[in-house]
């Protein structure tokens, strides 16, 4: 080999193209609900700008029209402006919304229905307006975990006053929420327990819908979402938690 | 190609010529029965809707925000854009609104 292709390799080694996306994580622990895993935003390529997924969302401030879960089921805002944002800060890859009127839904709450489910979610909620709601109910008795405007984690009851406050975390958490057909009904917040309403009657009898924002009561949601992994039964929870602290 | 956040409102009586108008532009057509000027306004930020807005991303380069100028005098209401890299809710929605007498009407109560 001549001094001078050894040099042309080298510079063609040098120009190589290089990933700047980082791997996607890992999956998480046990078996996630099929049908509608897991949601993980660091898995590029499973995310789209567009209702027809022609275009990626694969950058930095790239609105997100529809994100395909590890099981193939998209979850889809259902207009351009109520797209969130695909962010990255170098390291950690996540969804953000505006706090006005962001959503995304996939076709079916896989856990409708059943007396147990098990969510763990990354995420850091932004005070001021809005939050993640998951398994909404259209009606009645209302089995919800969800976190709203003023930060409430609420599960198993039927009024907002009726649940605790945690106040606002404007850093990432890990966040569960479990429930089994035991009557076991608790949410932890980094791995310490926070309600614990075991005992209420538990069925996911949603209206077909897990939501990121409730569009139709007009409580947006406003923070981060990193991931998240939904099973039908409490996996092991530390290892669960430490996936998604991972995410 | 940067990504901004479209913030605008119109009067309640020109909503459906606003859906209308801006249906063009966008990057894929609204789901059946979900409009983009979807945030119910009013003054004090309860009753009856008096404007509705809509705060969403857009390309800087998409015919959407060339043509918000036009839909501006045809429509009435108002309008900005703002880097999505910088977007703040209280600053960009909610500060931009109270400037021009308008409120998100208060949601509704969860049961």
């Amino acid at each position: 080999m001549t001094t001078s292709s050894l040099y042309n390799r080298i510079r063609a080694f040098a120009r190589r193209p290089v990933a700047v996306s980082p791997p996607p994580p890992a999956a998480p622990p046990g078996s996630p609900v099929a049908g509608s895993s897991v949601v993980r935003m660091q898995a590029l390529g499973q995310l789209w700008q567009d209702a027809g997924k022609t275009v990626a969302a694969a950058a930095d401030t790239d609105p997100v029209r529809v994100a395909t879960d590890d099981a193939g089921v998209d979850w889809t805002a259902p207009s351009d402006a109520a797209r969130p944002l695909l962010r990255t800060d170098g390291t950690h890859w996540w969804l953000e919304s505006d706090g006005v009127d962001d959503y995304l839904l996939p076709a079916a709450n896989p856990l409708t229905g059943s007396p147990s489910g098990y969510v763990v979610w990354r995420l850091r909620h932004l005070a001021g307006a809005g939050g993640i709601h998951t398994f909404t109910t259209g009606s009645g008795t209302n089995h919800t975990p969800y976190l709203d405007g003023n930060v409430y984690e609420s599960f198993g009851a039927s009024a907002r006053s009726n649940f605790a406050t945690a106040g606002a975390f404007d850093s990432d958490v890990t966040y569960e929420a479990r429930a089994d057909a035991s009557g076991v009904w608790q949410t932890y917040m980094n791995g310490t327990l926070e309600n614990d309403l075991t005992g209420n009657t538990v069925t996911f009898d949603g209206d077909g819908r897990i939501l990121f924002g409730d569009a139709t009561a007009n409580y947006p949601w406003n923070g981060r979402l990193y991931g998240f992994a939904l099973y039908a039964t409490a996996p092991d929870q530390a290892a669960a938690r430490s996936w998604a602290g991972g995410l | 190609m940067a990504v901004l956040y479209v913030i605008a409102y119109v009067p309640a009586a020109a909503k459906r010529g606003a859906e209308a108008a801006v249906a063009p532009y966008l990057q894929s057509p609204n789901k059946a029965g979900i409009d983009t000027f979807r945030v119910p306004l009013s003054p004090t930020g309860s009753g009856t809707p008096t404007a509705y807005g809509l705060c969403g991303p857009a390309h800087d380069t998409a015919d959407l925000v060339a043509a918000l100028p036009s839909l501006k005098a045809a429509l009435g209401g108002d309008y900005q854009t703002v880097p999505a890299g910088s977007y703040s809710l209280s600053r960009d929605w909610l500060a931009w609104l109270a400037a021009r007498g308008l409120k998100p009407v208060a949601p509704k109560a969860m049961t």
